[in-house]
């Protein structure tokens, strides 16, 4: 075969200049198919004119970030780690019709919008003991931990590298839902990573809403 | 009568070789390698691997294993970047510039000098990789869409050193490889082993040598020769920008741009010649690689020396009659502050040895040729410490001088770049034609078929 | 800047004491921390903890302010702590306490490495049979002193000098449980006080309080009141107060060594050792001829008869000062209407201190400073008593002791070995330490009781009447660590004493006190809560009467001419070694904390070592340059130091500081060899610690030894006509006054503008720093490592010159000795607004953005180190490498800044995140930043308010009306047309 090859095909020499060209479309499509993996997440728009739209470009693979910070895993969308507690937001949320901010009370005063505290659980966990045997088996580790006196060990969802200063507060004082970015919170029985979180995808917003896009805002 | 004075020509611009001769005396270099090539290949090797090494090293232990530091915060790999790239052109410039001024005796020079200029620029473009704290984002310089959103400063000379230096690569490897067509071809067809043949088909892209691909050839040469040209002028002056476009005194000079060109033909010339030499003494090239080159090319080392030096001397001027007491500091510093060594080496090097060369018995005395090409390229190497080293370590602030001294990571780094430059240019001799059959047959007296006129001529 | 006293963190401990380790604790309280800079953020899968119990003061994220006192030295300047999630982050000066007034010495900022210092003791420790120490609990330890205790043996408690009711409290458990009490501490003020009650009265039996800001003439025998002496940030202020005045105090400085006191000073007498008091008694004699004699008829006749020998012409010979400088410091003295004379510091603590104190006092009672720069109302109280000590030593060696209890002060290290003290531990049965380090003196302990940092425990302090500042934990103790107070009462036998749980409640009822004398209406809580959150209680100034001053004075000491005899060092040539404090590691206590050991000495520029400033001439004689390694011997012991030749210290003198050359007390500490300088110091009968009358041997010893500093390169001391820092002469520019005299070098000169200048819509953020109030004391830089996380790279990395300071305090030194014309300046970024690195960047990522700033985007950069070079000021640092703190240092690191990796850009960014921060309180109560409410860590800092930071846009904001005084300029602007955001104010100095 590669002797056919040698011999027939590489002897007449005129065809080489298309097979050239044929390798290199090639190329970047499978390259291109690559691109799309890397940062294919719907909630980052696509929006038709924003040439950094989120997707990545064929030489912008982002490994290094990937290595630097994240790692893949944590990164990719529907990241959905195991959590010590399956906490559900629909029970809470979407059936309890809780607001956001009667656990995440922080989520307006301060930069970090805390994981609310073991107290806070107890608040209402020490009179409502869950009705099916699972929420139940949910509940009592609650009062474990808060017995013991020990933090919950939550699996983070959204991991920020630590130049990335991200202030709730501000956002949340602006008007902007938590779903923008978290998704149909509302709608997780696990929460999950619906946003790619990537420095275009947070300027995007910025820009549309003429939000501030100086460096500093997130970068010191 | 005419033919004499084609035959005197041909006497002058390439010894006394016939078509057959030529073809014969290039072709053998690409013959089975001997010990020695595979020696010279090895330690080349060895050394950029070296090199590679203390680069792996400084990215894990950080920029600290370098003998760089606070104000000197450019040093040897800049220093060797602008070096290379300054070798890089006097190829462009034999074989482009010359070919369009038919300045005949570059013929059995330019491959090489051309060879000399890719394999140079590839070893320049590794420097500013090497050189940045954090080689990984280096690729964050090119203009490429990404989900930053973030696009680069093209108000910054480095950027400007980005395009300019790809652009110079590109051009001069096409124009390079276009060059080689026709002598690959033949090499075709004297090849022996099979990977050869396979090799040389593929790169000679199917050259017949009729007529028709040779009118083309002509022509595509034509073009890249004209493209070229104004690389020559443009990448030195935009690598000049970085230091000239800077605020730095004894960087911010307008001058910088010719000079930069200047010393780099200079440097270019010079490196041709240290490796001409051997190579005509290996495979015995004499009878095609004559006096006549040499004087050549050292009559154009003569004229750029002479730039250079007005060049330096200039500077001095201007840093007097600015007036301005930074500039005349820093000028007052090189000849005797610190890094008084590097500027009178330079001094010597660049400046005064040269002059040997206006004595025509020298310009013809290969050995002594050798030592002197040698000379220049270190005196060239130090005209760049000088220029970045110096204007660094004393400008406004003087409580933020400081000094600089060497560590061994500069310098592994700084050989491997031989060994990483060597190896090509070992490899090249070995499998490609290092000296233009075609075009040193151009200057030749074509194979007469009267057997009396050329015994009349014998 | 919301406060809060300790009662919430009184509720952490709640969870804290809920089975949690330490660790762990800090967890729960560090909800998010996880997103900080401490916790590092690669780890692909990363938990959060949130708090158990909820707390509505304590939000995760936003800082919690703690006002306490700092407790470095006995100045007794108050402090606030930043605290995040339960750490203290960040330590700055109290603008509400009567004392500094917001200001901070550098050692004060360093406070915060002492107390996460890697090398703390961690628990209690107990000596085995082999010497080694084990970890044993608090319950065995506190068994084992209660046996100790138990019988009648004799027991004695050395301590450093304390004050308020901690004091009181060592006071009582001593008599309780039958314990002597020692206080100590080697640069004392005992002399001091010693001739204020004899000179004044024996009521006034301390140190009075000195009023620089009110005194037209300071003739200052070596004391260094801006660096170390009694109460440097206080003394500071009032001093620069004065310079910045339209009538700037004018300071003539005695003393053989230049201190950085000295650099500041006008006129500078740079005379022979131990020949101030001469000069002091030539000076009175003067004025004395000058009719200024309202003193006693039968002490004028003292004087006359001791000041009969004295001439001008015979001191100016014997101090080497040339007479006319003795006369025309008199003649400024009695024209002046208020004046003040000191003398202290190391110069001053020759076997005459007494003498030159008494006639110091004596000028000033001549002039009739009491009541205008001298108040006696406000003592501060001398504790330290060397006599003392000497007797127990002696005691001790006489095996009359058995017991002896020793707190952090480290005796051994400061007490010379010559009077025998390391012997005298030796022989006791049982030592116990408070030490919270293994330093010199612990080492020596059977039994180590650490007790917590000043961070970590309750106190107060009364430096003198009227003030009374507190001393609260801002975090739970980083180790296993317990408040000296609460050990101590905890090992108390009495009634009245155990029936306090712990010292917080016994530091209470001590309040009650106050707070009845206080005579407030609110009730106690009230005023205790009031006084947590300002940091005290301060009483207003009180007015000052005219003193009734006695009318005969007991002038115990000779007061003869030779009694040290300056003679004997000319004609033989003879050296003595001046040991002095240095604003860098202070008497030692300050010498195991990075930040200290890194920050270059103002005067020599040298970091990370000690050293040895010795007279160009002497060096000559003996073929020593500087960085030659030289020994220092005497029959005492030797030192083998680097040597520092300048022309600022006289022949005679070879000038070592203090406080390094530790043989343990950390790693920082023991990684700076030399030698302990305490040690040259032989004993002598006196009753105080004579620094200053150790002859020595100087030779140069085998070797060079590579010393880090920061400005030794060839001429880089001199800027020459490069108008770096400008000096300009109070008698042509009156300083307080905006008058139309310029000359073209003017930073409000703008140059006429090619382009198109850039448009600041809102802010355009700018500093003024006025040279003539800056002391060059560096708390600027130290505060500047603390806020911005900047690594300490070491001797090594530091000698290869990559210090990482983001401020440089550059140093000038143009003129001679005799003519001096040293000057300081803190250079930081310029924030340029046409800043040639900006262009530079091949990524942006450094920029200018809209309100004037040069940002620097760590993660942005690549590393080309462009920007570095086209900075005209040199102020970029690049990461050479990855720098790694020590656990528990990591627990400091502020989570405002990111911590940046190796082959990265930095550099100063006007604190960029309190800018922020301010505009986002702004932006909560809808309006603009106001003027003064955002200061960068080193504005903060500024014990002398030297540095101002505000909006430029803003026509009424103070820095943009400093920026267009008549002293301002902006660096090389004339010549390069940066436009920097910093201008500077010219520094002043009295001609003649």
């Amino acid at each position: 075969m590669l002797g056919l090859i040698s011999s027939k095909f590489l002897r007449n020499n005129r065809y080489y200049p298309f097979a050239l060209l044929v390798i290199l479309l090639c190329s970047t499509f499978v390259g291109n198919s690559f691109a799309e993996d890397a940062a294919g997440y719907q909630s980052v728009g696509k929006r038709a004119g924003v040439w950094n739209d989120g997707q990545a470009a064929l030489w912008d693979l982002n490994i290094i970030d990937h290595f630097h910070y994240f790692g893949p895993v944590a990164r990719a969308r529907g990241h959905k780690p195991q959590q010590p507690i399956k906490f559900s937001h629909v029970t809470h949320v979407q059936k309890n019709k809780m607001e956001c901010q009667f656990c995440h009370w922080t989520s307006a005063k301060s930069p970090y919008a805390a994981i609310p505290e073991v107290q806070n659980c107890m608040g209402c966990h020490s009179l409502i003991g869950g009705t099916t045997p699972e929420q139940q088996a949910e509940i009592t580790k609650i009062k474990e931990y808060y017995t013991k006196g020990e933090p919950i060990p939550w699996a983070k969802v959204h991991v920020m590298p630590d130049y990335v200063k991200f202030n709730h507060k501000r956002h949340v004082k602006a008007g902007v839902g938590c779903q923008e970015c978290h998704g149909q919170i509302q709608e997780m029985d696990e929460v999950e990573r619906v946003s790619s979180m990537k420095m275009g995808w947070c300027i995007d917003c910025h820009r549309e809403r003429g939000a501030n896009i100086d460096c500093t805002v997130c970068h010191h | 009568m005419s033919t004499d004075i084609i035959k005197d020509n041909a006497t002058k611009y390439s010894g006394e070789v016939t078509y057959h001769e030529v073809n014969e005396t290039v072709l053998s270099m690409l013959e089975k390698p001997t010990f020695g090539w595979y020696v010279l290949l090895l330690s080349c090797i060895a050394t950029w691997v070296m090199g590679f090494g203390c680069w792996i090293s400084m990215m894990i232990y950080g920029l600290g294993m370098t003998g760089l530091s606070h104000p000197i915060m450019w040093g040897v790999y800049i220093t060797n970047f602008v070096f290379w790239v300054g070798i890089a052109h006097s190829g462009t410039l034999i074989s482009a510039v010359l070919y369009l001024f038919r300045a005949k005796f570059r013929q059995p020079i330019y491959r090489l000098a051309e060879a000399m200029t890719v394999f140079a620029v590839m070893t320049a473009g590794l420097f500013p990789i090497i050189h940045v704290g954090r080689p990984w984002y280096a690729y964050w310089l090119m203009p490429i869409p990404n989900e930053r959103a973030l696009w680069p400063n093209f108000k910054s000379p480095l950027l400007w050193d980005v395009f300019a230096v790809s652009t110079y690569f590109t051009v001069s490897t096409t124009f390079f490889i276009v060059g080689l067509i026709p002598d690959i071809a033949s090499a075709r067809d004297k090849a022996k082993t099979k990977f050869r043949k396979i090799l040389y088909s593929i790169t000679s892209l199917g050259w017949t040598g009729n007529a028709r691909q040779y009118k083309n050839y002509v022509a595509a040469y034509l073009i890249f020769a004209a493209l070229a040209t104004p690389l020559v002028v443009s990448v030195h002056s935009v690598v000049s920008w970085d230091f000239a476009m800077s605020i730095i005194p004894g960087w911010h000079a307008t001058i910088f741009p010719p000079y930069f060109v200047a010393g780099a033909i200079f440097s270019g010339v010079a490196m041709v010649i240290t490796l001409v030499i051997p190579l005509r003494k290996i495979f015995k090239l004499e009878r095609i690689i004559t006096d006549f080159h040499f004087d050549a090319m050292c009559k154009l080392i003569l004229l750029t020396s002479g730039v250079v030096t007005y060049a330096y001397v200039t500077e001095f001027y201007v840093a007097w009659f600015s007036n301005n007491m930074f500039e005349r500091y820093q000028f007052w510093f090189r000849p005797f502050g610190e890094f008084k060594l590097a500027f009178w080496g330079m001094a010597f090097c660049n400046c005064m040895a040269p002059l040997t060369l206006w004595y025509k018995p020298l310009r013809t005395n290969i050995a002594y040729l050798f030592v002197m090409s040698i000379i220049i390229n270190i005196g060239m190497w130090l005209e760049r410490f000088n220029i970045i080293f110096t204007s660094l370590a004393r400008d406004f602030i003087p409580a933020a001088w400081g000094g600089y001294n060497f560590s061994w990571i500069d310098v592994g780094i700084t050989i491997g770049a031989f060994g990483w430059f060597g190896m090509w240019m070992t490899l090249f001799i070995k499998f490609f034609p290092s000296i233009a059959i075609v075009e040193v047959k151009e200057v030749i007296e074509a194979p007469v078929r009267d057997p009396h006129s050329s015994v009349h001529h014998h | 800047m919301q406060k809060k006293s300790l009662t919430i963190l009184g509720q952490n401990d709640n969870v804290a004491s809920e089975g949690l380790s330490r660790r762990s604790f800090l967890k729960v309280l560090g909800a998010a921390t996880a997103t900080t800079a401490v916790a590092c953020a690669d780890k692909a899968d990363q938990i959060i903890y949130p708090n158990v119990k909820g707390d509505a003061t304590q939000i995760p994220g936003l800082p919690s302010w703690y006002s306490s006192t700092c407790t470095q030295c006995d100045a007794g300047c108050g402090v606030n702590y930043k605290t995040y999630e339960g750490r203290v982050v960040i330590v700055e000066g109290n603008k509400d306490h009567p004392i500094n007034k917001g200001g901070l010495c550098a050692i004060g900022h360093s406070a915060l490495q002492d107390h996460y210092d890697p090398d703390r003791v961690r628990q209690p420790l107990e000596k085995d049979s082999n010497g080694v120490f084990q970890p044993i609990t608090w319950k065995a330890a506190y068994s084992k002193i209660k046996q100790a205790i138990a019988d009648d043996s004799k027991r004695a408690f050395l301590t450093r000098p304390l004050s308020g009711s901690l004091e009181k409290l060592v006071g009582e458990w001593s008599t309780d449980v039958a314990v002597e009490h020692y206080a100590y501490e080697p640069l004392d003020y005992a002399q001091l006080a010693k001739a204020t009650a004899a000179v004044y009265g024996a009521e006034y039996d301390g140190v009075p309080h000195y009023d620089f800001s009110k005194a037209e003439v300071v003739l200052n025998f070596g004391a260094d009141f801006l660096e170390t002496w009694i109460s440097p940030c206080e003394y500071s202020r009032d001093w620069a107060k004065s310079r910045k005045s339209k009538k700037p105090v004018r300071v003539f400085q005695v003393e053989p060594r230049l201190s950085l006191t000295g650099a500041n000073a006008d006129h500078h007498l740079k005379c022979k050792p131990g020949t101030e008091l001469l000069i002091a008694k030539a000076v009175l004699k003067e004025l004395l001829s000058r009719g200024k004699n309202n003193l006693p008829a039968s002490l004028l006749g003292e004087l006359e008869v001791s000041l009969a020998e004295i001439t001008i012409d015979v001191v100016a010979k014997l101090s080497n000062v040339k007479s006319e400088k003795i006369v025309s410091a008199a003649q400024r003295l009695a024209e002046a209407k208020t004046s003040l004379v000191i003398a202290g510091g190391a110069s001053a603590k020759t076997n005459n201190e007494y003498e030159l104190q008494v006639i110091c006092a004596l000028i000033n009672r001549v002039l009739g400073n009491v009541g205008q720069t001298i108040n006696l109302d406000r003592l501060r109280k001398v504790k330290s008593d060397f006599q003392k000590v000497k007797s127990l030593i002696a005691e001790i060696n006489d095996n009359k002791y058995s017991v002896l209890f020793v707190d952090g002060s480290n005796p051994l290290f400061t007490i010379p070995s010559d009077y025998k003290f390391g012997l005298a531990i030796k022989k006791l049965d049982l030592v116990v330490s408070f030490a919270s380090h293994l330093d010199e003196t612990s080492k020596e302990a059977h039994l180590i009781l650490p007790a917590s940092s000043s961070i970590e425990s309750w106190g107060d302090h009364q430096p003198y009447a009227g003030v009374s500042s507190l001393v609260q934990p801002a975090m739970t103790p980083v180790f296993d660590t317990v408040g000296l107070g609460d050990m101590l009462l905890k090992l108390s036998r009495s009634e009245e004493l155990k029936k306090f749980s712990e010292f917080q409640d016994y530091l209470k009822a001590q309040w009650q006190t106050i707070h009845a004398g206080a005579g407030v209406a609110e009730n106690f809580e009230t005023f205790w809560k009031k006084s947590l959150e300002r940091g005290g209680y301060f009483a207003d100034p009180i007015s000052v009467a005219q003193l009734s001053i006695p009318t005969s004075v007991i002038v115990t000491a000779k007061l003869d001419i030779a009694s040290f005899d300056s003679t004997k060092i000319q004609q033989k040539s003879e050296l003595v070694l001046l040991p002095y404090a240095s604003v860098k590691t202070f008497d030692g206590r300050a010498a195991n904390r990075p930040w200290m050991q890194e920050l270059p000495d103002p005067i020599t520029k040298i970091a990370w070592d000690t050293w040895a400033e010795i007279n160009t001439k002497t060096a000559a004689a003996k073929k020593i340059k500087t960085g030659d390694l030289v020994k220092i011997s005497n029959y005492y012991g030797e030192l083998q130091v680097p040597a520092y030749v300048t022309d600022h210290v006289d022949e005679n003198v070879i000038a070592v500081p203090l406080g390094n050359g530790h043989s343990d007390f950390g790693r920082y500490a023991s990684s700076v060899g030399g030698g302990n300088v305490y040690n040259m110091i032989p004993s002598d009968k006196a009753d105080h610690l004579q620094l200053f009358t150790t002859h020595v041997e100087l030779k140069r010893a085998l070797g060079k030894h590579k010393v880090a500093n920061t400005q030794d390169v060839k001429d880089s001391d001199k800027q020459g006509k490069r108008e770096i820092a400008r000096t300009s002469y109070i008698e042509t520019k009156v300083p307080g006054a905006h008058d139309d005299h310029h000359d073209d070098h003017h930073g409000h000169h703008e140059p006429a503008q090619m382009y198109e200048q850039r448009i600041h819509p809102l802010y355009q953020w700018g500093m003024v720093v006025d040279l003539a109030a800056c002391t060059g004391c560096s708390a600027c830089v130290t505060a500047c490592y603390a806020e911005n996380n900047i690594p300490t790279v070491g001797r090594k990395i530091m000698t290869e010159g990559r210090e990482m300071s983001w401020l440089r305090l550059e140093r000038y030194d143009d003129g001679t000795s005799e003519d001096l014309q040293i000057s300081f300046i803190p250079a930081m970024c310029q924030h340029c607004q046409n800043a040639p690195c900006e262009p530079v960047c091949p990524v942006y990522a450094t920029y200018h953005n809209e309100d004037g700033m040069n940002v620097m985007v760590y993660n942005r950069c690549v590393g080309t180190r462009y920007c570095a070079n086209n900075c005209v000021y040199k102020q970029r640092r690049f990461n050479w490498y990855e720098y790694e703190l020590p656990e528990p240092m990591e627990m400091q690191l502020n989570p405002e800044v990111m911590k940046r990796t190796a082959g990265v850009m930095e550099k100063c960014s006007f604190c960029v995140h309190r800018i922020k921060d301010a505009k986002d309180h702004a932006k909560d109560e809808g309006r603009l930043v106001a003027d003064g409410e955002v200061q960068p860590a080193c504005v903060k800092s500024c014990p002398t308010e030297a540095l101002v930071f505000g909006d430029l846009n803003d026509p009424n904001s103070r820095v943009s009306k400093l920026a267009k005084h008549d002293r301002a300029y902006k660096i090389l602007d004339h010549h390069l047309n940066t436009q920097p955001s910093v201008s500077y104010l010219d520094n002043l100095k009295y001609k003649a």
